[in-house]
């Protein structure tokens, strides 16, 4: 009797117990729901790995989570068809912050954004008019227009690797796009600036995730005496650095500094520091006010050329000061670059 | 001259990947078997090309690690499509789904990667400078110094040909393409040569991925195949399921690309200049009808 006392005792114990504790999971895991500041980002097309665009907006998100101490969550969508589905879903679980990367959802951002007017959302390289969206817009042009200057400059210079004395340039894109040609007018402008007489060569892939097609491309291009390309299509430019690495000549990288991909092959890089712009909006989540427009170009150091850790001291300094003139004159307005995708 | 000489030889880079699919697939085309999974069994090859080659460092290993995965993939192809008569179709699609799903996976859960895996332990295939074709004018700009798998292509293309029309397995796996049941009454091994056939395609697959991740360039990237399997595949119905006539088509699909390549840096609008494979081959595959149906009734046979 005693026995079974004890047992049935010991049974109430254990589910007052499991109880207890059950209760003091859920009130804590609560409060940690409503007191972190919670950030979703989703990805663009071609998704984290990259090595470009989409991880450097994971770097920053990483960073702010680190230091601003947000809960984050990265989505990655398999098509930009599913936009509308994790921009829902996301504002229905209550993310204060929602950032889309993928310009291709700024048609289902505006009224997705009307519905949970409590959730804030930024988009990038595209203006959507709303309350509560903020547009983040990179002045890429400006960034291209250095590169091509660089180009221009460099692709003159024989006994730098294997470069030709004539002035001929390439440029791969993905798609023939606004989005990407608004690389390629910087890209021209910027090589006219050096010498009206360059001449551009200009591909187009047709995708972001053929190598080899970029490489074919590239070495093409290198065939009729283009001997520094830039690159502004995704994993397919993996296969443009590679051809200029195989013939010994330049790429020059985009978006993030793809310097170390081919070292002594990659001229520069043009940055496009979303890391920066993903980091400055997790803080604006955290005091609640936000930008309706965030403008970032050479001069917010939002766009930059790498720091060429591995060709600096090749090729030479003048360029380089030639370089950083022109910054300052695109800075103080004295030079003005394109964009085509304004009017 | 030396233009068109440079383009012939880009095109057969651009080829080999179609080719050796395409061929690889005319055997289960011919043996009844409607193989939609050419693309993820390239893709997988590629994929354990590139990691095996990392991992080994030996190219040999690399190269049969690839035909091995491709034909793991035709031998599940087989038991779902042929032994337990799924539907080929649906079968093949979740084979290309499977493979891009799980080479992304492995990908990012062993080797800490997302989307690029390039690594210069990575080894690949180098171009091979053929001693006797070196010296012959112009065949030696266009066949000269390409990379191991074009050759295997063309060896594939003289093989498929022998085999499927020289060799009892061809005659067998014609026959049960054909009329399967009239297969099956001569006790042909319906099964067991759709099994062959489904094989020696994706042994080919592989070989097509090693091209496409060892050779043209040493990197992996998510779904580098892009649709080259389906282009395979859209090869091997314009040959009408021939070798010959299929590698032809693989090789308008791949001249097309190469020549796209070289006219997008003239000053032609690029919208235009993409187009031109696309309207190159519904141009081919008309004129190929025109002259099969004038074929047909002025000799008078085959009129339904």
């Amino acid at each position: 009797m005693v026995k079974h006392r004890l047992n049935l005792f010991s049974v109430v114990m254990a589910v007052i117990l499991m109880v207890v504790l059950s209760g003091c999971g859920s009130t804590e895991s609560n409060a940690n729901e409503e007191g972190k500041i919670k950030v979703a980002m989703i990805t663009s097309d071609g998704g984290l790995g990259d090595r470009s665009f989409n991880d450097s907006g994971y770097e920053g998100l990483k960073k702010a989570e680190k230091e601003l101490g947000i809960e984050i969550k990265v989505v990655e969508p398999q098509d930009v068809s599913e936009g509308e589905k994790y921009l829902t879903q996301l504002a229905q679980n209550g993310y204060n912050l929602v950032i889309t990367l993928n310009l291709g959802h700024e048609k289902v951002l505006k009224d997705i954004a009307t519905q949970y007017p409590d959730t804030q959302f930024a988009i990038f390289n595209t203006e959507v008019e709303g309350d509560n969206i903020t547009s983040v817009l990179f002045h890429e042009q400006e960034g291209s227009f250095l590169a091509g200057a660089l180009a221009a400059m460099v692709t003159k210079d024989e006994g730098v690797n294997n470069i030709n004395g004539d002035s001929v340039i390439g440029f791969v894109g993905g798609v023939d796009s606004p989005g990407i040609n608004k690389f390629l007018v910087g890209y021209k402008e910027g090589a006219k600036y050096i010498d009206p007489q360059t001449k551009v060569i200009v591909g187009y892939s047709n995708s972001f995730a053929d190598p080899s097609k970029g490489k074919e491309i590239a070495l093409s291009q290198i065939e009729q005496k283009a001997d520094i390309i830039y690159q502004v299509a995704g994993a397919t430019g993996e296969g443009v650095m590679d051809g200029a690495k195989s013939k010994n000549v330049f790429a020059i990288g985009v978006d993030s500094d793809q310097d170390y991909i081919a070292e002594g092959n990659v001229l520069t890089s043009v940055m496009k520091r979303v890391d920066i712009a993903v980091y400055d909006l997790s803080k604006s989540a955290q005091s609640g006010k936000y930008d309706s427009k965030i403008e970032l170009g050479l001069k917010e150091n939002g766009v930059q050329l790498s720091e060429m850790k591995y060709t600096k001291d090749m090729i030479n300094p003048d360029y380089l000061s030639k370089i950083d003139e022109i910054k300052e004159k695109i800075n103080n307005g004295e030079i003005k670059v394109t964009d085509i995708t304004k009017n | 001259m030396d233009e068109l000489l440079i383009i012939l030889h880009s095109t057969f880079r651009m080829t080999a990947p179609i080719a050796l699919a395409a061929i690889g697939g005319v055997f289960a085309h011919r043996a009844g078997v409607l193989n939609v999974a050419l693309e993820g069994m390239m893709l997988v090859g590629a994929f354990t090309g590139v990691m095996v080659s990392y991992l080994t460092g030996s190219i040999l290993i690399a190269v049969l690690a690839a035909v091995l995965s491709s034909m793991i993939l035709g031998l599940l192809f087989s038991v779902f499509g042929i032994t337990l008569k799924g539907n080929v179709i649906i079968t093949g699609l979740a084979i290309n789904t499977i493979v891009l799903g799980l080479t992304a996976y492995i990908l990012q859960v062993f080797f800490g990667q997302r989307g690029v895996f390039s690594n210069p332990k990575i080894i690949g295939l180098e171009p091979l400078d053929i001693p006797i074709l070196r010296d012959i004018p112009i065949l030696s700009d266009i066949l000269n110094n390409q990379t191991p798998m074009v050759y295997v292509s063309l060896l594939a293309l003289i093989l498929a040909h022998f085999v499927l029309y020289h060799t009892k397995l061809g005659l067998y796996i014609r026959t049960v393409g054909e009329k399967e049941e009239a297969a099956y009454s001569v006790g042909l091994p319906v099964n067991k040569l759709k099994y062959i056939s489904v094989l020696i395609g994706s042994f080919l697959c592989g070989l097509g991925g090693v091209n496409i991740a060892l050779e043209n360039v040493t990197m992996f990237v998510e779904d580098m195949t892009v649709g080259r399997g389906f282009i395979a595949l859209a090869a091997i119905f314009s040959g009408q399921g021939t070798p010959i006539g299929t590698f032809i088509f693989s090789f308008l699909f791949g001249f097309a690309d190469a020549l796209q390549i070289r006219l997008q840096s003239l000053n032609i609008p690029g919208a235009f200049i993409q187009m031109i494979p696309f309207l190159f081959i519904v141009l081919v595959l008309t004129v190929v009808g025109i002259i099969s149906v004038r074929g047909r009734t002025s000799r008078g046979i085959k009129n339904e």
